[in-house]
């Protein structure tokens, strides 16, 4: 079972997203959320912080999800993190895209709880291995 | 690869250069014509053009109703969520403690209020499951407002085009067009002068009215 003290970063433009996705966070039992409105100011987050997972929209002004999974790859001090897609992109070739980048996981809009909880158990899986 | 094809222009015989000559002035002669055309549709440009501002607006009031509305749910809902719990949590020792006590009297009242509590903590679960439901259907805010954005886009684009069209073929409309609605000021926000914003410039009018 994950720490439920583990550090999220969630990142969306839409405020209404943001909240949704910190409340479906902390019915799966994690409180310890912060929020970011787009790639930039994620990546200025997660350089200043000791984030432990991202989840990311895909589409985002200033810096898209994708551009936000390449700079964490690319980031010697970040490129561990796990980074959870959470995107309505649900064209083949932006889950491939993403997968290519190093995604962790890839969520498609509209989703609920159990799908949320399903893909990060199985990102937790993979990380204890 | 292959040998280049030499260029066209070099050893293209005379036959052709005449042939591109009159390829343009064709071209050009369909413009005009177009343009002649063109001219006579500028009063219905000028009208097309002059609702999209309009349309902006109310496809921004469309957004601004949904985030609203969605940042209300979803604050009833986590203000609403957290009790739940604290129910089911106080049936389930409140039901403990009966259990566990000894009664000389109304054993049975005793045994149903054990009962009913059991009931009212899964009813809890069934509602906590609801606003669970309610809030993940918030979603559509996000995929509706990016089509709504989609959409105000587009419209700034083509008021662009007709505005452009307009300020070629009829100048004399455009600027009147242009200074009244502001052709580069994206999704608008300024307030409509021919409608009121809350009651108080209701009642404001009301007594300018004399009423």
């Amino acid at each position: 079972m994950a720490d439920p003290n583990m550090k999220f970063l969630v990142v969306d433009d839409f405020s209404t997203m943001r909240r949704i996705v910190r409340n479906l966070m902390k019915e799966l039992g994690f409180t310890n959320v912060e929020e970011a409105e787009d790639g930039v100011e994620a990546l200025k987050k997660l350089r200043g912080g000791d984030f432990e997972f991202v989840v990311s929209d895909w589409n985002m002004p200033n810096m898209t999800g994708i551009e936000l999974l390449r700079a964490i790859r690319a980031d010697a001090s970040l490129k561990h993190l796990p980074v959870l897609m959470v995107t309505a992109e649900a064209k083949k070739e932006n889950i491939i895209e993403a997968a290519q980048a190093g995604a962790s996981g890839y969520v498609v809009k509209p989703f609920t709880a159990a799908t949320l909880d399903e893909k990060l158990k199985k990102i937790f899986l993979t990380m204890q291995k | 690869m292959t040998t280049p094809t030499p260029r066209k222009k070099r050893t293209a015989p005379a036959s052709d250069i005449k042939d591109t000559k009159v390829e343009k002035i064709g071209l050009a002669t369909a413009r005009l014509h177009r343009l002649l055309k063109e001219l006579g549709h500028t009063r219905s440009l000028e009208k097309s053009a002059a609702t999209m501002p309009d349309a902006r607006d109310r496809l921004s009031f469309i957004d601004k109703s949904m985030h609203e509305a969605s940042e209300k749910t979803i604050s009833a809902v986590e203000s609403s969520m957290p009790l739940t719990g604290a129910n089911r949590a106080l049936c389930s020792d409140l039901s403990n403690r009966l259990a566990g006590a000894s009664f000389k009297e109304n054993t049975g009242l005793i045994e149903e209020t054990i009962s009913r509590l059991g009931e009212i903590a899964a009813a809890e679960e069934t509602i906590h499951r609801n606003l669970m439901h309610i809030m993940e259907a918030q979603e559509f805010r996000d995929v509706a407002g990016q089509m709504v954005n989609k959409i105000v886009g587009a419209a700034v684009e083509i008021e662009g085009i007709l505005l452009e069209i307009l300020k070629e073929y009829a100048p004399d409309t455009k600027d009147s067009l242009i200074s009244t609605e502001g052709l580069t000021s994206g999704p608008s926000t300024h307030k409509v002068n021919d409608s009121v914003n809350g009651q108080d410039e209701v009642d404001d009018l009301l007594a300018s009215l004399g009423l």
